[in-house]
Formats: C-alpha cells, structure tokens, sequence
C-alpha cells in the first residue's frame, strides 16, 4: 500500500483555495489532490469500507452517518491527513494556533440520510500526555484517553484541549449535482431551518472552519446518493477558547 | 506622491445578474479593468470581493495578486420594493460615481406548450417583462435621477454609458416551442434602449445593447461579455451589437 506523502508540495494541486466570510468565515477547496494521489485515497477508502464494515458503525447520536477512525489507518494514503505537514497546512489556512492533536474519521451517509442539526464543534477532545512535539501530532488513538470525556486509567495523565479546525474532505461519491443533498449547510444561527449556504460534496474537495461559539453548520439530508467524507478536527489549548470566548461556550458531550 | 496618485481612475460599473453566467464571465475578465458593484440576488460571482479571497494552503500569508482587485458584491433581489434604489444609493455612497451600466440580470421558463398554451405562456408573462425590460427601464432612471441627469458634460467625458444585455432571439425566430414571451421581452427591451438612448443623449449618457446568440452553447461567454466593453468604449449609441457564431 502506498503510504502518505512526504511532502504535500508534490500532492496539492489546487494553490487558489477560497476564503469566504458568510455566514462565518470558512474555506472551500475543488481539485484539492493531484488526480493520481485523489485516486489512491479513495482506493484506500474504499478498501477499508470493503474489508473493515463493521468499523462504519452507526454510533453517533442524532447524526445519521456511519463513522469509523482513522487512527488505525495512518500506514495508506489517507494517513494524510493524519500527517504534521497537513495538520500545519490547515491550522495555517484557518489562521488558528493549533496543539498538533488531531481527530480524524471516515463519515459515510447512506442515501435518504436525515438533516443534521446545527451545531458549532466547539466541543472538548481529551488526549494523552505528553503533548505532541512541533513535528508530530497526537491521536486519540495514541493512548487509552477517551477522546469525548478523558475517561482513562487512575494515574494517566491526560490533556483536555478544544476543536480549533473542522475540516470536511469529500471522497468516493457518485457526481454530485443540485438536488441531490447531501451538502454541508452553513448556518447563521441555530435556529435557522434554512442555511445561508451550502457546500456539495464533490469529490477530491474540501471544506474547513475555525470552530467557534458561531460556526453553526450541519448535514444536509442526502435524497439520491450516499455521502463519503473524510471529516477531521484540529485542537487548541482550552486556555485559549476560554480567554477568548469564555468556558461557557465549550460545549459538552 | 501618495498611492494612487497619478494613476488613471478605474471605471465604475454597476452590473446587475453578477452571478450568472454572463455577469460572472464579465466579473472575472474585467475585474482589473473596472471597480465592479456586482449586483447578485443568491449566487456571487466567482472572483475575489470583500467576502471572498483566494489563499495559497502551501503558502497561506502570501500576498496573491488575484486578490489586489476584488469586485464589491451587492445582494438584492431588484424584483423587491425599494431594492433599486438601494443598489443606486449603495453603488454611488461606495466609489461616487457610475460610468457603465449593466444590464445582465436575466430570467427565462420556456412553457412546453408554445405559445397555443396560453396558460403556460401567460405564467410567466409578467416576470419575463419585469425583468427584462422593467428592471433595465428602472436602473438606469434612477441612476439618471440620482447622478446622470445633471452632470452632461461630465457624462461625456466620461464617456458614461449603459449596456442592457438582450437576445437574439429579440429579432429572429428560432426552432422550438417556447421561447416566444422570452423573445418579446427581448424585443422590447431592444426598442426600449433605443428610446433610452434618445431620452438619455441630452446629459451625455449613451445607451446600447448586446443581442448575442446562445452562450455559452454557440458563443463563448467571454465574447459577449467582451462586447459589452467594446460597446462601453465606443461612441455608439442606440446600438443592438449582435454577438453572433462564427461561420462554421
């Protein structure tokens, strides 16, 4: 298996992703990979999707997807996204000053999945000391830490840091076209019914957000096709959310 | 000599329909050219604005020169009460004048019946017209009223103009059921510009149209939008420039 790049230079094709302010600062990227290493990602999920079923486990409440860690996967072209190249190129385009913790996951929708709500990801992610080196990243993986609430072993030392970047990588879908669903909504406020705007899930592009008290975003129920992503987070030290929007916007699990 | 001095002034256009496909393709071939007012009721065009910038992922801080001219996107539905006036009043409160005028906001629903469908045809009746004709008709009045109408010889300098985006389909008939309400609409804003462009020659204010065939099927959509700046640097007016195919 052709393991991930060393070098993002040599993968990255798109050099002119799009900045955009409404409804809440984001960034959306087509083309994101060159074709041959787009193709070598979705061989890669594919196959795990193939020999891993029962990882793609419907196990996470209210939302009406599949996910399945990517932890385990870091050996194949999708450890990409696991990689301290990656994690510093998005925390460079988010302009956030991330831990080098990472939460990764396979997310697949099977066609006629519901809408999600809207909700912001500033939500906590707890990983093992000691903290990740400028060079490498930390999964939650590494250690027996739980990612949602730090459950571990009496005496395991463990760090609670906040989501900083969300980011949606579309992977091994049909072609997508308007009426399909499936989208991710960007929302201006949780109660809306209707988002500002929307992000189709075309493949071999991306969407990714600071996560703050105001990026409401959420899935958009999928009529005709199902839905792949890669979806992953960055982290920042909870010291930093709470200076700058206070400890009541974390939000719990 | 601060920034900008002796530079020549950009033009100014307010351009309606920015969004689609025409105004988009006019946006990114002539952002450089023009401080664009792109005036979009959903979808904005795809160039930089003050929402949107393009960033290099490998290089994030770097300053990309496809970001040094960015269009100012101006949402409205110029369908609502008091939305033309608003993007009148915006357009001059933000760069001060207007030198051209376009046109490009378009809206087309071919009933399947043809025109023996009277229903069908009469659905869409009033749109086709409102947007064709009443929103062109109405902009350029209240650009007139707001700006144009007492300034003639800075008009002329300037060289101030209006482009209204009309058809083909204004002047000839083509195959197919449908297209009639949208052809007649076509037709009448080309004799409207005509009139427009006698009724504005006294501030110096000349009016035109562009009447391209189907783009981007069978005219590339950079032509048409090349024509509107050929016609914004011309001294023509009452003009209806066919952008036709080349001969094949």
């Amino acid at each position: 298996m052709t393991p991930a790049p060393t070098s993002l230079a040599q993968v990255v094709d798109n050099r002119r992703w799009v900045r955009r302010t409404q409804p809440f600062p984001h960034v959306v990227a087509q083309h994101v990979f060159v074709p041959a290493f787009y193709a070598e990602l979705e061989a890669h999920f594919d196959r795990i999707r193939r020999t891993h079923p029962e990882a793609f486990q419907r196990n996470m409440p209210g939302y009406d997807a599949a996910g399945a860690l990517l932890d385990h996967h870091r050996d194949g072209p999708l450890g990409v996204f696991l990689s301290r190249a990656w994690h510093d190129l998005v925390a460079g385009v988010a302009r956030v000053r991330a831990t080098g913790d990472v939460s990764a996951n396979l997310h697949h929708h099977e066609p006629g999945g519901t809408s999600g709500w809207p909700h912001n990801d500033l939500n906590p992610g707890w990983f093992p000391e000691p903290a990740p080196d400028p060079g490498e990243v930390r999964l939650s993986a590494d250690g027996d830490v739980g990612y949602h609430k730090g459950n571990r072993p009496a005496g395991r030392p463990a760090r609670e840091t906040i989501r900083a970047v969300s980011v949606l990588f579309y992977l091994a879908n049909p072609p997508w076209q308007p009426g399909d669903g499936g989208e991710t909504g960007l929302y201006r406020s949780p109660a809306d019914r209707q988002p500002a705007a929307t992000v189709p899930p075309v493949n071999n592009s991306l969407v990714l957000f600071e996560c703050t008290p105001y990026s409401w975003h959420g899935f958009v129920g999928n009529r005709r096709n199902p839905r792949s992503s890669v979806v992953m987070w960055l982290h920042r030290s909870k010291d930093d959310v709470v200076d700058r929007w206070g400890e009541a916007s974390i939000v719990p699990w | 000599m601060s920034p900008g001095e002796g530079a020549p002034r950009r033009r100014v256009c307010l351009v309606t329909g920015a969004g689609g496909t025409l105004g988009n393709a006019f946006c990114r071939a002539h952002v450089a050219d023009f401080d664009i007012v792109a005036v979009c009721r959903t979808r904005g065009p795809d160039v930089p604005s003050q929402y949107e910038s393009f960033v290099d992922p490998l290089d994030p801080a770097a300053d990309l020169p496809e970001n040094r001219n960015r269009v100012f996107v101006l949402r409205a539905d110029l369908e609502a009460p008091g939305q033309i006036e608003r993007v009148v009043d915006v357009a001059l409160a933000k760069f001060g004048r207007v030198d051209l005028l376009v046109n490009a906001a378009g809206y087309a629903r071919w009933p399947a019946g043809g025109l023996l469908d009277a229903p069908g045809a009469m659905a869409d009746f009033d749109r086709h017209f409102a947007v064709h004709v009443g929103l062109p008709l109405q902009l350029a009045a209240t650009l007139a009223e707001k700006f144009w109408m007492f300034r003639d010889r800075a008009n002329a300098r300037a060289n101030r103009n209006v482009v209204n985006v009309s058809s083909l389909a204004g002047s000839r008939v083509f195959p197919g059921r449908g297209q009639g309400v949208y052809a007649a609409a076509k037709a009448a804003l080309d004799q409207l510009t005509r009139h427009q462009a006698a009724e504005f020659a006294p501030f110096g204010v000349r009016v035109n149209a562009v009447a391209p065939d189907s783009f981007p099927q069978l005219v590339p959509t950079e032509r048409v939008a090349a024509a509107i700046v050929e016609l914004d640097r011309s001294a023509e007016t009452g003009t209806i420039r066919p952008v036709l195919a080349d001969a094949g």
